[in-house]
């Protein structure tokens, strides 16, 4: 099970908003390559791991992702506070706004919606293993 | 007039405030309260940061939103809300109640941050080399100062859990700003 702490990872501080910078930074929350999606796909491969130390290993990271989701979260939040909607029409955040406002919504800049496809569970532990080392690959090119 | 429906006293007149931000009938002033629109700004109504001129009223007052004062956020008014009144207000509008933390909740709080990722980046190694007797001896100093950081910072500042915040007569747990907020300790530069 889970227990929140009223607390962030690390803090999150930003100083102007900035709603252009925002429509790329949520794709770290929903997009293919987001911690939206890692945190899913450590927390559900670990269910058929055998061994009890991988299952710890993938427990601890899934839980940690989901810091970092609350954290760029965060930074979506404070990039889009107190912004004038004459200030947005002209800026990519524009389409996201029509949809969403101010909300935090999990979806990549492109505007998908942040989807389960991103996420490969087999149950077999050398396939799921090799899909983290993908997925933290890809991190990479993020 | 008695009553102004926006809460701002201004001298609004007839400006008319609904629920919905977004459907605000502003009677052709931009925020509704009629002050001298000025820089009238209209933003997510639960973001809404009332310091100095972000209300956009003009109304001259630095706005804050204090739950527990009475005052309506833009400070325009007398006019006294209720604790319990959730409120729109078109000049300051509605923010999370603002508490002033000071150096001691922040350096607490950093201290805290800095021991918890430590902590965490000792138990990955360690479900990776479970055996490893100097990581345990590490871990073990870090969980005991951690304990002590979580305790103080939870008896000055605001519950860390829902598990246990039973002190004092506000349910702490929601009052306190939650982590995004930039008024959260930490998020502000001190």
């Amino acid at each position: 099970m889970w227990i929140y702490e009223k607390k962030l990872q690390y803090p999150v501080r930003i100083k102007t908003p900035n709603p252009a910078l925002a429509s790329m930074i949520i794709s770290q929350v929903g997009g293919p390559d987001g911690e939206l999606s890692a945190s899913m796909r450590y927390l559900h491969q670990r269910y058929s791991m055998p061994d009890g130390d991988v299952v710890g290993m993938l427990t601890d990271i899934g839980s940690e992702e989901l810091n970092h989701l609350e954290m760029v979260s965060a930074i979506i939040h404070q990039l889009t506070r107190n912004i004038r909607e004459d200030k947005i029409m002209d800026t990519p955040f524009a389409p996201y706004f029509v949809d969403h406002t101010t909300g935090v919504y999990p979806v990549a800049a492109s505007g998908v919606p942040n989807d389960m496809k991103y996420v490969g569970i087999k149950g077999d532990p050398i396939a799921d293993l090799n899909e983290d080392l993908a997925a933290d690959a890809a991190i990479t090119q993020v | 007039m008695g009553m102004r429906d926006n809460g701002c006293g201004c001298g609004a007149g007839e400006a008319r405030r609904l629920d919905n931000n977004w459907q605000r009938d502003t009677r052709g002033r931009e925020n509704g309260c009629g002050c001298d629109a000025g820089e009238g700004r209209r933003s997510d109504n639960w973001q809404r940061d009332t310091r100095g001129r972000d209300s956009g009223c003009g109304c001259g007052r630095d706005g804050r939103w204090d739950r527990t004062s009475g005052e309506g956020g833009c400070g325009c008014a007398a006019r006294q809300v209720r604790n319990d009144e959730r409120r729109d207000c078109p000049c300051g509008g509605y923010d999370q109640p603002r508490m002033d933390y000071g150096q001691e909740c922040c350096a607490l709080l950093h201290r805290l941050q800095e021991l918890d990722f430590s902590i965490q980046e000792t138990v990955l190694y360690l479900d990776a080399y479970p055996d490893c007797c100097e990581a345990k001896t590490y871990y073990r100093q870090l969980v005991c100062e951690r304990k002590q950081v979580a305790e103080e910072y939870e008896k000055q500042c605001g519950p860390l859990t829902a598990m246990g915040n039973g002190d004092g007569v506000e349910w702490k747990w929601c009052k306190s700003p939650w982590p995004w907020h930039p008024d959260f300790p930490g998020n502000r530069k001190a």
